[in-house]
């Protein structure tokens, strides 16, 4: 995202996101993303143009309705979903959670018809042991089924992915794993070797602060500067200082980087680069330290399982459209979409569980330069829905499908820890980050596309490995994220932005967004869903106010 | 000479050139389709080979007999060399299973083309010496023609013809060619022909139907791939899961789902006593029985022989099977009708998701899968799907599970043990001689101890006390080594399996 896209009046914004939504390219796809986010069904399924147009006028629209609520979390990703998670295990029931599209899970979201499919993050590997909060929650969930006599957690059978789980299409065969193996030189074998000792190093190392080097949560991290100055190189640029120069590993590491950051080997700090190497130390009683868990619908099934209980605490199709601070507490004004009503929330406590990247918008009258240090990777994903094909020669059809120097990352089949023998339809999710351009530009040419030109570029690469795989097609749904990941680049993480971003606004309004890490994973957005409930939950206990009333109901 | 005879050498130069070529095609064909029918490429290409050539020189030798009517005679030659020639290769390969004496049919019509094809160069010689060319000139010429021709054929025939056409179509291709020469001499020189007429209609005939042939080779390829099972096929359906085939052979009827044998109704006693008896003796009371897979109703027949049996559920998931044993005659007789018994519920369910959501307990389980053969399969062998059994299994009860071959697949088989051990149940592996199978192992489990409740039937025609002491035995070819345990998450099974089948294979 470019400066430009930050330096808009909220006037502009509001006036401009009607043309947002009829398909701008003004970078805002993330707000608008509601009903805009495109979903395809043999077409464009055309946005809710005429919430842009609405909004406008709901500025000049008389409040309907006032709501007092004491906390009111903005967003119901995970890290607004885990916030409330956990304001409800204190005994914090006087909150509500507004979310702008009409179904909840941000980056979790997934698709529901004959089968379950992600629509984004769609696993997660075993936690650290030092991660306990999310051990808790797993272990709560029945994911984690118990502990073993050395306290290993014992991890659901049916959610640890089964095998195979990787294989990698090169010159016509598939090989087993996504690290090249085949048809490679002996020099390229051994570089390989030695980055991924390197990379076992790092897991291992700690800094002069006793902390690891590299982990999850990322603040937990050392700061020892002689591991944090690698934010300020490209991982690229590191590879080539250690002699990491063979070809497949640059594809290797690229690819890595591409999957879980939507960002390229050169533009990925170093210091994140080896995060996603050496950040995840695993353990388990019935899994090997690098399994992942996952299920058909992804990440939506953890997504549901923090929601579960506080359902009714969400409200769905609410756009907050301005926060200011008033008479000692916070107005929020939000548009209701659906029945095209302006409501007026005067609360205690704000949780921002959205990206950073809307703070100017909603908040025009707070300084947030360093907001411009925030950006964000667009991606296209598409799910395809096919009648069982030849699966190619080599290693079996596997979790994760991956061609070597492909177009995008390959397709994940979401069907794969189905049970049954009877698998007559299969359910593959494509992933593409947009990375030919700056994102702003690759979300501009992304809106103007049409569903037979994603088609086409989805089949052109799904057929280099299946050629035949047109014909068993029975759907391709495509859905654009305008704003999918925050990106990792040279100096962000270590920067002072994030650490600008993280803090709360008079003690009223608190931040929540995996963007506030850097990483744009599940265990992040949990962490800081966590932290933040803390914030508040102290606040409402110990802060001066007379909170007596709060546990209501 | 007259206007005509000056034509003669061409047209008749010509046809050495194509007679060449089509009948080293027919030597290479039939080399290829016996190297590829009966295996060890170089005695079949040996022996197609000198027996061709030998088969040519008694058709050389023949020609001497032929001394009037030669143009006739040579076309007669012409349509038979097309037609053995043309069919040879859908013949074989339709033939290859339903005949004992295959090599033999295999030998008789090369020696057939090789004699026709020995006798068409003599006979043009001798056509040409009678229009007054000179001898060397001859000579020259037709063997010119007839090494260029082979050439020809050796060139095109492994970079052409088989990978474009492949070996049937080619045959009739070179059929209609053979009876195209016939077809031109016949229509240049019918004024000087005795016996125009049946030429002219032997030749449609064989032209019209090399000509189907060459249509429908792909038809006739795959119904002679059809039977490359070794009996005569008495049923063959495909479900949505599978391709079910039975085939008959005298008396002995054979299963196989997607080609692998499942049983034969000559040894499957074996089998089945051996799955379902020494179970039954360590359950107490057993009333309420499991089967998973076993849609043949085969091991559902051997459970009827307990009266204290009173209900036994099926899960199958194929209903075009369970379908098929409860009503084809020839197999009702098999299953004793036991799939139509009251006291059998079948359900064709997927095994794992029944196992996950069944309440019901059970005095005991047979587990009759298919063998991991692949990643599908495997995780009905994993320790997650026999923690499930043990929810489904009363305090009590037994297991057992066909498990492969421990002397073909000896990690295999011991894996399957390994992982049921794993789980918390103790095991007593054992294995049986069937001689369809080969040496086939199964594995009892259960919670409890091993200890026999009754005795077995006592007119099994396999299964008894001697034979169940000796099925413990495991030899050292066969005997226990360490595996892991196969889960959803290293499929470890299928990895062992695929392995050690391929190694005899």
């Amino acid at each position: 995202m470019g400066k430009s896209d930050v330096s808009i009046s909220r006037k502009e914004f509001l006036e401009l996101s009607g043309i947002a939504l009829l398909g701008s390219t003004l970078g805002l796809q993330t707000l608008t993303s509601c009903e805009s986010a495109t979903v395809i069904q043999g077409q464009i399924v055309g946005a809710n143009h005429a919430i842009g147009h609405l909004l406008r006028k709901a500025i000049s629209l008389p409040i309907h309705q006032s709501h007092q609520t004491k906390i009111l979390i903005v967003g119901s990703g995970i890290s607004g979903l885990t916030a409330g998670y956990f304001l409800q295990k204190a005994g914090i029931k006087d909150y509500e959670i507004l979310e702008l599209e009409s179904h909840i899970g941000g980056n979790s979201t997934f698709g529901e018809d004959e089968a379950r499919y992600p629509w984004a993050a769609h696993y997660l590997p075993i936690p650290s042991p030092e991660n306990k909060e999310l051990i808790d929650f797993l272990a709560e969930n029945k994911i984690i089924t118990g502990f073993d006599e050395n306290k290993l957690p014992v991890y659901d059978e049916y959610a640890l992915c089964f095998h195979p789980d990787e294989r990698l299409f090169v010159k016509g065969f598939w090989q087993e794993g996504l690290i090249p193996n085949m048809d490679i030189l002996d020099g390229e074998k051994n570089q390989i070797g030695e980055f991924l000792s390197k990379m076992n190093a790092f897991k291992t190392a700690k800094g002069n602060d006793q902390k690891w080097a590299f982990t999850i949560p990322l603040a937990y991290s050392s700061s020892d500067t002689s591991f944090t100055d690698l934010d300020k190189i490209s991982m690229k640029t590191w590879m080539e200082r250690n002699a990491f120069t063979a070809k497949p590993l640059h594809w290797y590491v690229n690819y890595c980087l591409l999957d879980d950051y939507g960002t390229s080997i050169a533009e990925t700090s170093a210091w994140a680069g080896i995060h996603y190497f050496a950040s995840r130390k695993g353990k388990a009683a019935n899994a090997k330290d690098d399994d992942v868990l996952t299920w058909s619908e992804g990440n939506g099934f953890l997504m549901k399982l923090v929601a579960k209980n506080q359902l009714n605490h969400i409200k769905t199709q609410r756009l907050a459209y301005q926060i200011e601070e008033k008479n000692g507490k916070v107005s929020v004004d939000v548009y209701d979409w659906k029945t095209e009503k302006r409501e007026n929330y005067t609360v205690e406590q704000v949780i921002w569980a959205v990206p950073q990247m809307l703070r100017p918008y909603l908040m025009p009258q707070q300084k947030s330069d360093f907001i411009k240090d925030f950006t964000y990777s667009p991606w296209m994903v598409a799910n395809i829905q096919t009648k069982p094909f030849d699966t190619g020669r080599g290693q079996a059809l596997s979790w994760d499908n991956v061609i070597y120097e492909g177009n995008g990352l390959g397709y994940v089949l979401s069907n794969h820890q189905e049970l049954s023998q009877d698998q007559q339809t299969w359910q593959l999710t494509y992933y593409k980050p947009l990375v030919d351009n700056n994102p702003a530009d690759e979300r501009k040419k992304a809106i103007v596309k049409t569903h037979e030109e994603w088609k086409s570029e989805v089949l052109t690469d799904l057929k280099k490995a299946h050629p035949k795989i047109e014909e068993s097609i029975l759907k391709i749904d495509i859905k654009l994220w305008g704003h999918a990941m925050i990106r990792p680049t040279i100096g962000f993480i270590h920067g002072s932005a994030r650490y600008e971003a993280q803090k709360s606004l008079n003690n009223k309004i608190h931040f929540a967004h995996s963007d506030l890490s850097g990483v744009s994973i599940f265990e992040e957005a949990f962490y800081h869903g966590a932290e933040v409930a803390k914030k508040v939950i102290s606040n409402i206990y110990h802060g001066d106010t007379d909170y007596t009333n709060f546990h209501g109901e | 000479m007259d206007k005509n005879s000056a034509k003669i050498p061409i047209l008749l130069l010509f046809s050495v050139f194509l007679v060449a070529t089509c009948g080293l095609i027919y030597e290479l064909i039939a080399g290829t389709l016996a190297s590829y029918l009966m295996g060890d490429s170089i005695s079949q290409f040996s022996i197609i080979i000198g027996l061709y050539l030998f088969s040519m020189g008694i058709g050389s030798f023949c020609s001497k007999y032929f001394d009037e009517n030669l143009l006739d005679w040579f076309i007669q030659i012409e349509l038979l060399v097309g037609l053995v020639g043309g069919i040879t290769s859908s013949v074989l390969f339709v033939i290859f299973n339903s005949v004992d004496s295959f090599q033999w049919i295999l030998y008789g019509l090369i020696s057939l083309t090789g004699i026709f094809v020995g006798l068409e160069i003599p006979l043009l010689m001798q056509i040409l010496n009678k229009s007054n060319f000179g001898f060397k000139d001859i000579i020259s010429k037709v063997f010119t023609f007839d090494y260029v021709g082979a050439l020809l054929a050796s060139i095109l025939f492994p970079l052409v013809f088989v990978p474009k056409m492949g070996l049937i179509r080619t045959s009739f291709f070179f059929g209609i060619l053979n009876t195209l020469v016939a077809l031109l001499v016949l229509y240049n020189y019918s004024a000087q022909l005795k016996y125009r007429l049946t030429l002219w209609f032997q030749a449609i005939f064989v032209f019209v139907l090399l000509t189907l042939g060459f249509i429908f080779s792909d038809n006739i390829l795959s119904w002679a791939e059809a039977t490359t099972y070794d009996e005569k096929i008495i049923f063959a359906k495909s479900s949505p899961y599978q391709r079910i085939v039975l085939t008959r052979q005298g008396s002995n009827i054979k299963l196989f789902l997607n080609r692998n044998l499942q049983f034969s109704s000559f040894d499957e006693y074996r089998y089945h006593e051996a799955l379902v008896h020494p179970l039954m003796t360590f359950t107490k009371k057993p009333e309420k029985v499991l089967i998973l897979g076993g849609g043949d109703g085969m091991a559902v027949r051997e459970l009827l022989k307990y009266e204290s049996v009173k209900a036994i559920t099926l899960i199958d998931l194929d209903a075009d099977m369970t379908n098929l044993f409860r009503r084809n005659e020839m197999l009702t007789k098999l299953n004793q009708n036991a799939l139509n018994s009251p006291k059998v519920k079948i359900l064709n369910q997927d095994a794992f998701l029944w196992i996950k959501q069944n309440k019901t307990l059970f005095d005991a389980i047979i587990i009759d899968f298919p063998d991991p053969n692949n990643f599908a399969l495997g995780k009905l062998y994993s320790n997650t799907f026999y923690r499930e059994l043990t929810h489904t299994l009363a305090p009590e009860g037994l297991i057992v599970v066909q498990s492969t071959s421990p002397f073909m697949a000896p990690k295999s088989y011991w894996c399957v043990n390994k992982t049921l051990q794993s789980v918390g149940f103790k095991t007593l592996p054992y294995h049986v001689f069937v001689p369809s199978f080969g040496d086939w192992g199964y594995v009892l489990a259960t919670k409890n101890e091993f200890s026999k409740t009754q005795n077995f039937p006592e007119k099994l025609r396999f299964m008894n006390d001697a034979a169940f002491e000796q099925s413990k035995v495991f030899p050292k070819d066969m005997a226990q080594q360490e595996t892991e345990v196969n889960k959803l998450n290293n499929q470890i099974l299928v990895q062992y399996f695929e392995e050690e089948w391929a190694k005899v294979m």
